[in-house]
């Protein structure tokens, strides 16, 4: 569905914000998004939209290359993009006229938003004096008006309260399961893991890492971390690809057709004992922090 | 067309629910013009005879005295009630107290004396105390000479026409209506200056939509620029002819409930009109400029508000061009606030139709030219898909 291949931008081209960056979103894909503020993924954001135009490589939806007013493509912004001084369906209706609906057609798609964010109750009531979930979702609803194929969420639910960050993932799912693809950027990487079924990391403008969730995280199901008392001889560090954490915590992956045990046994051979032992059951936001602290290599 | 309407419908929502904007654009000229037009009503010019209040104090009541009165009666200039030599002065009321002597008669026949004091309030300008005396000169030189023609036995006749020669300067009659009054400064004035203060407004809503990525929005929805800016423009021209009319007839209607003189309206409507829209243009570019100069609505906000504000002095909004020295009258011609204000004077004062309006609606056309020119330069510089 949307193809972006190797595509490098910068606003100068000596200066590149982003490089060489590809991958594929398909429908019913949930992507995250990461990467640490300034990283390009607001510039990556844009340039799916067709707000900037790349300097090399392409980005193409459908094989059709994008371009600005897709409106296939759905963005919500961070920022509440709406005016405050208009009501909830007021605001609907703008954005609903912007886009050329009128008449039953545009009373169809505002009340079918209203009613998948349930802002029905408060839609003649003035924006601005919505609590923030309600902004939320009435940012939500509005790239919701012209049903894209891919929607586009930008920290979608920051500062918002736990019913309303439930309410918006539970309407995210329910899109994506009627077959609407998601790109989804937060620094939530706990919503993101439970979201997602894919990432794509960016670092300083590069890709660091694009793949399966299931494939990230599975590979943690192969290691073991321990909390030890004394430094192991490289040579044993060596063959369990061994990788020093924080608090003398070390992570050790198991050669294949070893277990556990054979790790412990070395270890007790060697004269280093541990004080705590856990399984590979890392979270996205340890691997996150590893692969962007440098302390581990991206996969 | 429908992405234009649902601008124009949403525009005019938000403007009509800013209740802050709505005073700016309304009460305050309305404000301005009442305040200056009751003010300045006697500064101005107009039909109406001037005439310098002051006091009489009459401390003699003889025949020569009275005749010296007389004199000062027969002149239009003086408004003299009687009073008594330390009445206060001031210069709302009266500023002057014009004292006979006790000893006018004896001052008459002694070289050098003194028959006639004045004594003037503090605050009184030099130059209006110069024209007091003078008046009293000359009614004094009137007086003087009938008592002379009287003692050599001619006629008061004789006085006037012989040795007074007071038909020697004779008089061009001005076209007085030529002169703006109060009511047409002001109302002209303040209307322009609240049709530029559109700016604030409109560049505070142009700001926000770019900090809240509104506008972004809107572009990846396949809104054109162009669209979103006509739309937003339409509204607060329409503003700027409700204000030419609610002006008009603030000036028209209830000035002269307040007892200052009404503007009238019987004059060229469509002129008045294409006035109107030729400023409001020229209001409508510059604030689209600052628009898109300014980052934030504070800077919008400072930059408008102090613009605005020297336009209007330099322009002879604040203070009128006729009585500024004449380096200042022509940087005045500088401000497009002049140009606007030529031009409704010439169509209220001196009742000028379209083809008298014509070159002050293309000195504000051209400007709005240049200024959209740039305006669209910068945002498509700042913007490269708009």
């Amino acid at each position: 569905m949307l193809h972006v291949n190797q595509l490098t931008f910068g606003y100068r081209k000596q200066q590149p914000q982003l490089q060489d960056i590809a991958f594929d979103v398909d429908s019913g894909d949930i992507l995250g998004l990461l990467g640490p503020n300034g990283a390009g993924k607001t510039t990556l954001v844009s340039l799916i939209t067709g707000l900037l135009t790349p300097n090399a490589g392409s980005i193409t939806l459908d094989g059709q290359p994008i371009a600005l007013g897709n409106r296939q493509v759905g963005l919500v912004p961070q920022e509440y993009a709406f005016y405050p001084r208009l009501s909830g369906r007021e605001n609907l209706a703008y954005f609903a006229g912007i886009v050329g609906l009128a008449g039953q057609a545009a009373h169809t798609a505002i009340d079918r938003a209203l009613s998948l964010c349930a802002l029905q109750a408060v839609q003649q009531q003035r924006a601005g004096e919505y609590s923030g979930g309600l902004k939320r979702r009435l940012n939500f609803a509005i790239a919701l008006l012209t049903r894209p194929r891919l929607l586009i969420l930008d920290e979608p639910t920051a500062n918002v309260d736990p019913e309303t960050r439930k309410l918006l993932l539970d309407i995210i799912r329910q899109l994506n399961r009627e077959g609407m693809a998601i790109i989804y950027t937060s620094h939530l990487l706990g919503e993101v893991e439970r979201l997602c079924n894919k990432v794509v990391l960016l670092y300083e403008g590069k890709l660091i890492l694009s793949g399966a969730m299931g494939d990230l995280l599975g590979e943690e199901h192969q290691k073991i971390y321990l909390k030890l008392t004394a430094i192991p001889s490289p040579e044993l560090l060596q063959s369990f690809q061994a990788s020093r954490g924080d608090d003398n915590w070390w992570c050790f992956t198991l050669p294949p057709g070893t277990t556990p045990a054979t790790l412990l046994s070395t270890l007790e051979a060697a004269h280093v004992d541990y004080s705590q032992l856990r399984y590979g059951t890392q979270r996205l936001e340890e691997v996150y922090l590893a692969i962007t602290s440098g302390r581990r290599p991206a996969p | 067309m429908i992405a234009f309407i649902a601008s124009l419908n949403k525009e005019l929502r938000l403007l009509l629910r800013d209740w802050h904007a709505l005073l700016l654009l309304f009460l305050m000229p309305a404000i301005f013009i009442v305040i200056m037009s009751l003010a300045l009503a006697e500064r101005f010019g107009g039909n109406e005879q001037f005439q310098l209040k002051g006091y009489l104090v009459q401390q003699t009541n003889t025949p020569a005295a009275s005749s010296f009165v007389q004199s000062l009666s027969q002149t239009s200039l003086f408004d003299l009630t009687e009073g008594h030599a330390e009445a206060e002065l001031n210069l709302a009321d009266k500023s002057y107290a014009l004292i006979i002597a006790a000893n006018f008669d004896q001052a008459l026949d002694t070289p050098n004396a003194r028959g006639v004091h004045l004594r003037f309030a503090p605050e009184l300008g030099a130059r209006e105390q110069e024209l007091i005396s003078a008046a009293v000169h000359q009614a004094f030189a009137s007086f003087y000479t009938r008592r002379i023609a009287d003692e050599l036995g001619y006629d008061d006749d004789y006085a006037r026409e012989e040795l007074m020669r007071e038909g020697f300067i004779g008089r061009v009659d001005a076209d007085l209506s030529a002169t703006p009054t109060a009511v047409q400064q002001n109302v002209s004035g303040w209307l322009i200056f609240a049709m530029f203060f559109i700016a604030i407004p409109l560049s505070t809503t142009v700001i926000q939509e770019r900090s809240q990525r509104t506008l972004m929005r809107l572009q990846t929805l396949g809104a054109s620029l162009g669209v979103i800016y006509l739309a937003k423009l339409a509204p607060y021209g329409l503003i700027n002819l409700l204000q030419l009319l609610l002006m008009l007839l603030l000036g028209a209607f209830l000035l002269p409930l307040l007892g200052a003189r009404g503007l009238s309206l019987a004059v060229n409507l469509p002129a008045l009109l294409v006035m109107g829209i030729c400023t409001s243009v020229a209001a409508l570019t510059l604030a689209s400029l600052i628009a898109t100069l300014a980052r934030t609505v504070e800077q919008a906000t400072v930059v408008s508000g102090g613009l605005n504000i020297l336009l209007a002095a330099l322009g002879g909004i604040m203070i009128p061009a006729f009585i500024m020295p004449p380096a200042m009258q022509t940087i005045s011609q500088l401000s497009p606030m002049s140009w606007a204000l030529a031009g409704f004077l010439e169509v209220l004062v001196r009742g000028g139709g379209i083809t008298d309006i014509a070159a002050h609606c293309f000195r504000l056309l051209l400007l709005s030219l240049i200024l959209a020119t740039l305006a669209a330069v910068i945002l498509k510089r700042s913007n490269p898909r708009g």
